[in-house]
């Protein structure tokens, strides 16, 4: 269950000690931007004892590595890969290509280590104009790529347009984003709303987020992991109507009819289907169904 | 056997958990400079650290200053450890 996925800047010994109690599901642990250039070879180091000693079993695992034009990106893979996290994030995807080089470092390392081929999945980072026009080409590059997030700031630099908190300069790559990584049967992520200090910004930017059906929103500060998941998490009515739905097929199936109705509305098969889906987030999350008023 | 062949510096000086180490070229021999803000309680052990990082590297004649802020052991051995690859350098 994926609804945030936090960066941490790898080179910080103390957030990266504390990342598990952050709240969010994912962390993301970052090699790439928050990492100055002088500082790459010791984040790396730092990061490797720390993965290995540290008990993150509670949270998913994700390392974003530096990008292909880079010249840290092999280092990165080679340190990290032994480790087995989660995820890898491989930022700057603009192309399938792209991704199949990620996807073969990452092999040849699996193998070197003795890890089962394939075991980490990859979350391209599409953060360009061609990358949001290759999305759907990206994410099914390998069987490998689990999901893709969405990288506002540097693709809003890319159309040469100022990212603002109101987000309409996003609107098209987030809808395109999402209707590609669906397509090809993956999550796909959010960009992160970065000003930090905004507490409340951070709620209508995620339920927006979620309307257009992203599976969660990444955040670049903690302040905002509570938020985030409180948007991506079924509201309590929403859970108990999908318990209802289900309660009603059920009991239409045994009188064998053929159209069950709920409060006067038809129950098909899009419905049945959001049902399952919000069911099975509630179940993960430990959310009951409320008690019945004759219970 | 390795040797610091120039002086290199790790770790942010500001940040709590993190230690600072500097590493010199030596004049004969191990010479650490130690402190920490939590030597009474750890500094045997941060010390025995310090030396046997310095001694899976080979290394047998450098100047060592650490100034620790709290950091615990996997922290301490990757500072030591990437000060002494940058001080190997050439």
């Amino acid at each position: 269950m994926r609804r945030s996925m936090l960066f941490i800047p790898a080179a910080n010994p103390k957030q990266v000690m504390f990342a598990a109690t952050m709240g969010a599901d994912t962390i993301i642990f970052d090699l790439e931007d928050s990492v100055s250039p002088a500082e790459k070879d010791s984040a790396r180091i730092l990061l490797r004892n720390l993965l290995k000693t540290m008990d993150y079993s509670k949270i998913e695992v994700c390392v974003r590595v530096n990008s292909l034009d880079s010249p840290f990106w092999r280092e990165d893979l080679e340190e990290i890969v032994p480790l087995a996290p989660g995820l890898i994030m491989t930022p700057k995807i603009e192309t399938p290509e792209d991704v199949l080089v990620f996807d073969k470092a990452i092999s040849e390392l699996e193998e070197k280590a003795g890890l089962e081929k394939g075991g980490i999945g990859l979350v391209p980072l599409i953060e360009t104009a061609k990358g949001i026009e290759n999305s759907y080409l990206a994410a099914t590059a390998s069987p490998r790529v689990k999901a893709m997030l969405l990288g506002g700031e540097d693709y809003t630099a890319n159309l040469r347009c100022k990212r603002t908190k109101e987000g309409n300069e996003i609107d098209y790559a987030r809808k395109r984003i999402v209707n590609a990584a669906r397509a090809a049967g993956i999550e796909i992520y959010d960009t992160p709303f970065t000003d930090a200090h905004d507490d409340l910004g951070i709620i209508p930017d995620a339920e927006y987020a979620r309307s257009l059906g992203f599976t969660g929103k990444s955040a670049i500060s903690p302040r905002h992991v509570d938020a985030i998941n409180a948007a991506f998490s079924p509201s309590q009515a929403e859970v108990d109507y999908a318990y209802d739905v289900r309660d009603a097929l059920a009991e239409g199936k045994a009188k064998g009819l053929g159209v069950v109705a709920l409060r006067g509305k038809m129950i098909d098969k899009p419905v049945e289907i959001r049902a399952m889906q919000t069911i099975a987030i509630a179940e993960e999350l430990g959310i009951e169904r409320s008690p019945k008023e004759d219970d | 056997m390795g040797r610091i062949i120039r002086t290199a510096k790790v770790g942010n000086e500001n940040q709590n958990a993190d230690c600072v180490i500097t590493i010199e070229p030596g004049t004969g021999g191990i010479e650490l400079d130690f402190t920490s803000t939590v030597e009474i309680q750890y500094g045997d052990a941060m010390k025995e650290a310090i030396y046997d990082e310095l001694s899976k590297y080979g290394i047998d004649d450098a100047r060592v200053t650490v100034v620790d802020r709290g950091a615990i052991d996997p922290v301490l051995r990757a500072r030591m450890e990437a000060v002494i690859k940058r001080g190997m350098e050439g």
